[in-house]
């Protein structure tokens, strides 16, 4: 665990904290995408749809919330992970 | 990327972004992680738990039930479920020799204990055992208000707070690998304690983290239809305990189960039976978490009141055998002692890496924030978490030799002063912290783990000499754990003295 | 039988790591002909351990492999950290707490 250079209550430590906020919120909408796209392309066997989409989905959430929170400009992180959503709802919904 | 450097300061970079939420994530799901993952070590060895709370369970070796013991015991099971309660019997295996006539009562399984030579009941104590520990592993003891989903989110956290700390440490991951210093100032020594076993145990705490939101997976995300094919088989946990209890008048005298178990082990490959399932017209026999990695929830069913061979379910496929691996690996049901004991090494070392990381968390902003009361009261919770709660576990298992025998309820007794114990400690803890003696909480909570810890054994030997006798090997185990964990917390004290 | 093995193995594995970063650990540098085999022994032994494990159950084996090698880390950390000061071979004190 590194030092951390937030000053407390500064104003880099509200926009950690929005950061967080949003790549969690971001990230649990697409993993769940991913599992429902799963579900619908994954085969005729919906149990085992399922369970694939489980398993993906639980391996992408805390990666993209990682990924979401973590980029330098942390915008673009978030933007990265908002494309795969859109990615996921349309092979969802499509 | 300049506007945002004026404004966040110049030092914002991927590392401290990693770090701020390493430190935050892992420090406010890390104190609820540190107990879960410490119950989940006890789970490992759950069953030689109960076993040990249980000294007047004389049965000490694996024998196959006979015949009348096992008429004795489905006579016992329809008698429950006459009078509404969902039993099921639960076969002898080499960790746990006795026939069980259990039942689920909202947090363990609970039930009479036959000997499997006579089908004679054994009046053993009333407790919940090591099940108590797994109950709390995954429920915090509160299954009804969503606590699995909480466990859950928690163990995202965990994920997150790994994957985070792999970020940071990337450069360093290898080389440091066994880096180990103690002669250095208390925060970096601590900082090399957290690294060293979080780098060393990373594969087993990824393992244990992901397998364990797999299983539970369906509550973190609800697709209620997908769910529904999910989770195929008779109870997901455990066997079957939210089916209603079928009704009494239409209970079909049961058939003699010997040689049931013999058809069914030979329907499941060989594979031996691990409990029954009664209902009214038909027998289920499940295959045994213990005969492989690969968590089956295999099954053969049977007609009553003829024993009828009616269906074997086998649930294979590439998908089935990955998620009943997935089970078998995070529950370890199926590993021989030698692997059970290094499961068990592995959960006090990653409970080390998330305790230690908490002290860490405390100690890098003790300067800058150390006058807050909301750090004191920070400090208090993780001494509570880190010293309180094996110290309520000691508790847990001195009642079970205190109380009397025969106290009614006496299982919920041992409960309730595990978490009165807990909550004093947290009383003590924030007390101490508050009036900024935190240095005398830690030195006090360690002082009381050692004396508890280190009297546990003597207790044992007063309390149920003839267990020793009888099993010597698990009464030395639970003696020798519980030894050295009073030994090192006790050396603990001592250095918290000194270094404070 | 194959935990004790392992564990072995992995210490092996693990002290010839520690021994090819004689810097970092406070350790005397080893001679320049004796590197490749310290590279080939921090190789070979988890081959082996692997091995050794698998032979009868490949997931049991996998698990007892990745677990011995967590522990034999402690072991070693452990015996570095606790063992006797190390004098470089120049004779003078290596500094321990050196960290880059």
């Amino acid at each position: 665990m590194p030092r951390t250079t937030a000053r407390p209550g500064s104003r880099l430590t509200l926009n950690r904290f929005y950061a967080a906020v949003a790549a969690c919120a971001l990230s649990y909408l697409t993993a769940y995408l991913v599992l429902l796209d799963f579900i619908r392309w994954a085969g005729p066997d919906r149990a085992d749809a399922a369970a694939l989409g489980y398993i993906a989905a639980t391996a992408c959430l805390p990666v993209l919330i990682v990924t979401g929170f973590g980029g330098r400009a942390w915008r673009r992180g978030l933007l990265a992970v908002g494309a795969l959503g859109v990615l996921a709802a349309l092979g969802c919904f499509a | 990327m300049m506007r945002q450097t004026e404004r966040e300061g110049p030092r914002e970079t991927l590392r401290t972004r990693m770090g701020w939420l390493h430190g935050w994530v892992g420090f406010l799901c890390g104190l609820c992680l540190a107990c879960i993952f410490a119950t989940g070590t006890l789970t490992v060895f759950d069953t030689e738990l109960t076993r040990w709370m249980q000294p007047e369970i004389n049965v000490n070796t694996y024998v196959a039930p006979t015949d009348t013991a096992l008429r004795e015991a489905a006579r016992i099971v329809r008698s429950q479920q006459a009078q509404g309660i969902s039993a099921f019997l639960n076969l002898p295996s080499h960790r746990f020799p006795v026939l069980q006539v259990l039942h689920y009562n909202g947090h363990e399984f609970t039930g009479d204990i036959l000997d499997p030579r006579s089908g004679a009941l054994i009046q053993a104590r009333e407790t919940a055992g090591g099940k108590f520990f797994y109950d709390f592993h995954y429920t915090l003891r509160s299954a009804d208000i969503g606590g699995v989903r909480i466990v859950n989110i928690l163990g995202v956290g965990l994920l997150v707070a790994v994957v985070s700390g792999i970020v940071i440490h990337l450069r360093a991951l290898l080389p440091d690998l066994v880096m180990l210093r103690l002669s250095v100032p208390p925060l970096r020594s601590w900082l090399d304690g957290h690294l060293l076993a979080g780098v060393l145990f990373l594969p087993f705490m990824i393992m244990c983290a992901y397998t364990g939101v797999l299983v539970h997976a369906d509550r973190l995300f609800p697709a209620q239809s997908a769910a529904a094919h999910h989770h195929g088989g008779p109870g997901h946990h455990g066997h079957g305990h939210g089916q209603p209890p079928p009704d009494a008048a239409a209970l079909l005298p049961v058939p003699p189960l010997g040689p049931l178990l013999a058809q069914a082990r030979e329907n499941m490959q060989g594979r031996d039976c691990g409990f029954i399932l009664f209902a009214a017209d038909r027998i289920t026999i499940s295959a045994s978490d213990a005969a492989g990695p690969y968590m089956s929830r295999d099954h053969v069913d049977f007609s009553l009141p003829d024993g009828r061979l009616l269906a074997t379910t086998l649930n294979q496929g590439r998908v089935a055998t990955t998620m009943q691996l997935v089970r078998g690996l995070h529950y370890a049901r199926f590993a021989p002692p030698g692997l059970r004991w290094l499961y068990f090494i592995s959960g006090m070392a990653g409970t080390a890496v998330i305790t230690t990381g908490l002290v860490v968390f405390l100690m890098k902003r003790r300067r800058k924030s150390g006058h807050l009361v909301a750090f004191r009261l920070a400090e208090g919770v993780t001494i509570s978490v880190t010293a309180g709660l094996p110290l309520s576990m000691l508790v847990y298992l001195w009642a079970n030799r205190l109380l009397p025998p025969a106290l009614p309820g006496r299982d919920m007794w041992e409960i309730d002063l595990f978490f009165t114990a807990w909550g004093l400690c947290l009383l003590h803890g924030m007390g101490r912290a508050l009036t900024r003696h935190a240095a005398s909480g830690w030195r006090e909570q360690l002082g009381g783990i050692g004396v508890l810890g280190c009297g546990l054994p003597l207790l044992d030997i007063l309390t149920a000499p003839g267990a020793w006798g009888a099993c010597p090997s698990l009464h030395a185990a639970v003696g020798g754990v519980s030894l050295l964990a009073g030994s090192v917390a006790l050396y603990a004290a001592r250095r918290v003295g000194r270094v404070a | 039988m194959s935990i004790t093995v392992s564990l072995l193995l992995w210490v092996i594995c693990l002290s010839c790591h520690a021994w090819l970063q004689p810097g970092r650990y406070g350790l005397p540098p080893p001679r320049p002909g004796y590197r490749p085999a310290l590279w080939g022994t921090r190789l070979l032994a988890p081959v082996l351990a692997l091995l050794v494990t698998t032979r009868h159950d490949a997931i049991a084996g996998i698990l007892v492999w990745c677990m011995t090698a967590s522990l034999a880390g402690l072991v070693v950390a452990c015996g570095l950290c606790f063992g006797p000061r190390i004098i470089g071979t120049d004779g003078r004190r290596v500094a321990r707490e050196r960290r880059p």
